[in-house]
């Protein structure tokens, strides 16, 4: 037993000598979306990050179920901010504030990202861009086929409705001229490119009040229009995104505001459930425009990064990686993202991207304040007053009185 | 030393209540997202008033309050009186039938009434109706409130079934001899008799009332359909606007403390 005391002993000191020598892995915590890994940067991310660093990661889940910023604010309330949060810009401008989050540009060559100034405080860069993807009106060709029409260049409101009467004619509503929902917040993209059709915008100067009462209202009569005559999927006021994308991939929309890349896994959801067979033809063309307007811009989303300010600097080698040209190069082919990166040489060769960006060409890039800190906290203030649109409870000028008031309140 | 003994109830109670109160009540007087947080007086409160969303959802507490209370104790009431007359051994079996409910989780119960109440579910096929339920409050409240006592009336009918066990017999053969019904006897002995327990499960229905969260979550999560609790969850949680929340959150205390005053004042003059 005596013996065993010194080898025991040598051991013990072996095992702290080697441990005091090894080099350990750096290790940060990082909250992003593994659940949608279909159409998420996640699953790249991950991958990324396991395969080109040296880091330790631990991947916090992030709940998306109601849209908010719930898993954040929790996280922070409890004093366990993650070290790099990666999500939805509009969820992720709320942390763009130098009270939250280290400035990057010190640790990271951000020449190469576009865009960076919505992300800037008083000359520090407090986040990056990631990819992103725009939108257009996806055009389902099988429809246009059995209603025999075919969509003009740049056309507008006039033809649209023109376009959903044969839609209604010919399926009675089995089919629908486009798609809503108003029971919840995530229909913003949809709404918003409406508001756009009719030239109506959520700002004008900055972000301190909202002016979409000078022309909105056109938009609620529209919208009462869309369902008095059947062009609307009926509910549509509590409709939520899962129907709304189920229906567009069903082949039930004539003409909706989707991205191309959620088209390829819908289309595996509803093959898979056995609702079609196949994918249908379709192509992207812009938002239909009113009389009298003379641009409509796209609706624009995209993902970001936020470090913690306090996070080790192992969390900015992090983002310099995952927003870097080889896995944004990735994205971009494998996802059919949109780079944030002006260095990217990497070609998407699908023509419905080429369409998409011909749009983003012409009208430009619609204005909802995605980056203002306040977005999280306007975002949620349209739906509840669509659904009385939609209900056909309202009078639309009340409509648009009572959605600006809300915005106005929520800025304040 | 007995004073000692209360100890560890005042520390639970102290850890787990006060100081969590205390904090919300701290957070309602000021602006903040967790991140930055500024002292701004009963500000909270004055915006909580000024929201007409705010004002809906004491509204829809009320309609809840009044809805629940009334279907889950009449509901619990009839069944009791009914199940009474029933052998002993079929007591526990209605005790466990309407209890079961109460085990199982809100949110999948809500999902099974999704189907009941979609629009070409079942129930608009039996009625040969085209009603969206949930869309409007007119339909959407009852509908909700209809859901949530039918999922809650276990607990007052094991309360009733055993308080009108416990009645004294000789009173029911009293009443026999002297030519009574049987329905005499439940509407004039029975009922008095188990009154207070009317009264607490009365009570315990109304303060659940406005708390309504899972199922409103579930079917409805709308401003039209939305209870005190659910607009505090909206604007808190969803808005990011946790002062404000805070300060909701105060008042639902107070409202639930004022029905809880209400009710004991009208018990003490009844």
């Amino acid at each position: 037993m005596r013996k065993l005391i010194p080898v025991v002993f040598l051991m013990v000191a072996a095992a702290l000598f080697a441990t005091g020598t090894a080099e350990e892995p750096q290790s940060i915590t990082v909250l992003m979306d593994m659940n949608a890994a279909a159409f998420s940067d996640g699953t790249t991310m991950r991958t990324w990050g396991e395969e080109a660093t040296d880091l330790e990661v631990e991947y916090l889940s992030l709940d998306l179920s109601d849209g908010s910023t719930l898993t954040m604010d929790a996280l922070i309330a409890a004093g366990k901010a993650p070290d790099v949060y990666f999500d939805y810009i509009g969820r992720v401008s709320k942390y763009l504030v130098p009270e939250y989050a280290m400035p990057l540009q010190d640790k990271i060559d951000v020449s190469a990202f576009s865009g960076l100034a919505a992300f800037t405080r008083n000359g520090d860069v407090l986040g990056l861009p990631a990819s992103g993807g725009a939108q257009g009106m996806a055009i389902n060709l099988e429809i246009m086929g059995d209603i025999g029409y075919t969509v003009p260049d740049l056309w507008t409101i006039a033809d649209f409705l023109e376009m959903a009467d044969l839609v209604k004619q010919h399926y009675g509503g089995e089919k629908w001229a486009t798609g809503m929902f108003a029971g919840n917040q995530s229909g913003d993209y949809l709404i918003n490119n409406w508001f756009a059709s009719f030239g109506a915008e959520l700002y004008g100067d900055g972000y301190e009040s909202t002016t979409i009462a000078e022309k909105g209202a056109r938009v609620h009569d529209f919208f009462q229009h869309l369902v008095q005559q059947g062009y609307v999927p009926p509910g549509s006021a509590t409709l939520v995104d899962d129907d709304y994308v189920i229906q567009w991939a069903k082949g039930d929309l004539a003409a909706t505001a989707f991205f191309e890349s959620w088209t390829k896994p819908y289309f595996d959801s509803v093959i898979s459930q056995g609702l079609r067979s196949e994918p249908f033809e379709y192509t992207f063309v812009p938002f239909p425009r009113a009389q009298g307007v003379e641009n409509v811009p796209t609706y624009m989303s995209y993902a970001a990064f936020v470090a913690h300010k306090d996070a080790p600097d192992a969390a900015a080698d992090w983002i310099a990686g995952a927003s870097g040209v080889e896995v944004q190069s990735r994205l971009l082919v494998e996802l059919d993202q949109m780079p944030s990166r002006t260095d990217i040489t990497a070609v998407n060769p699908n023509p419905r991207l080429a369409e998409i960006t011909a749009i983003v060409q012409a009208g430009g890039i619609m204005d909802v304040g995605l980056t203002s800190p306040q977005f999280a906290a306007v975002r949620p203030q349209h739906y509840p007053v669509l659904q009385k649109v939609l209900n056909l409870t309202i009078e639309p000028q009340k409509a648009i009185e009572e959605y600006a008031a809300r915005v106005n309140e929520a800025l304040r | 030393m007995k004073f000692w003994l209360l100890g560890p109830a005042v520390a639970f109670c102290a850890l787990f209540v006060l100081w969590p109160l205390g904090e919300v009540f701290w957070l309602s007087l000021n602006k903040s997202t967790y991140i930055v947080t500024e002292f701004i007086g009963l500000a909270n409160y004055a915006r909580a008033f000024a929201s007409p969303a705010f004002l809906r959802s004491v509204l829809n507490s009320l309609f809840y309050v009044v809805l629940v209370t009334t279907l889950q104790i009449g509901i619990a009431l009839i069944v009791t009186l009914l199940a009474m007359d029933l052998r002993k051994k079929w007591h526990d079996a209605v005790r466990i039938v309407f209890y079961v409910p109460m085990l199982s989780a809100g949110i999948i119960i809500a999902q099974v009434w999704r189907w009941v109440f979609h629009f070409n579910g079942p129930l608009n096929w039996m009625l040969g109706t085209e009603v969206a339920w949930f869309a409007q409050a007119s339909t959407g409240i009852p509908a909700i409130a209809m859901i949530v006592s039918a999922t809650g009336i276990g607990g007052a009918v094991i309360v009733f079934l055993a308080s009108i066990l416990a009645i004294d017999k000789s009173l029911f053969d009293a009443a026999v001899i002297d030519g009574a019904h049987r329905w005499q006897i439940k509407l004039h002995i029975v009922i008095p008799m188990i009154a207070p327990a009317i009264g607490a499960m009365s009570l315990l229905s109304a303060i659940m009332a406005p708390q309504v969260f899972e199922t409103i979550y579930a079917l409805a999560p709308y401003e039209y359909t939305a209870t005190m609790t659910f607009r505090i969850y909206q604007d808190g949680f969803q808005s990011g606007r946790y002062g404000l929340a805070a300060a909701e959150a105060v008042v639902l205390l107070v409202f639930v403390l004022g029905l809880s005053v209400l009710k004991n004042r009208i018990q003490r003059e009844a």
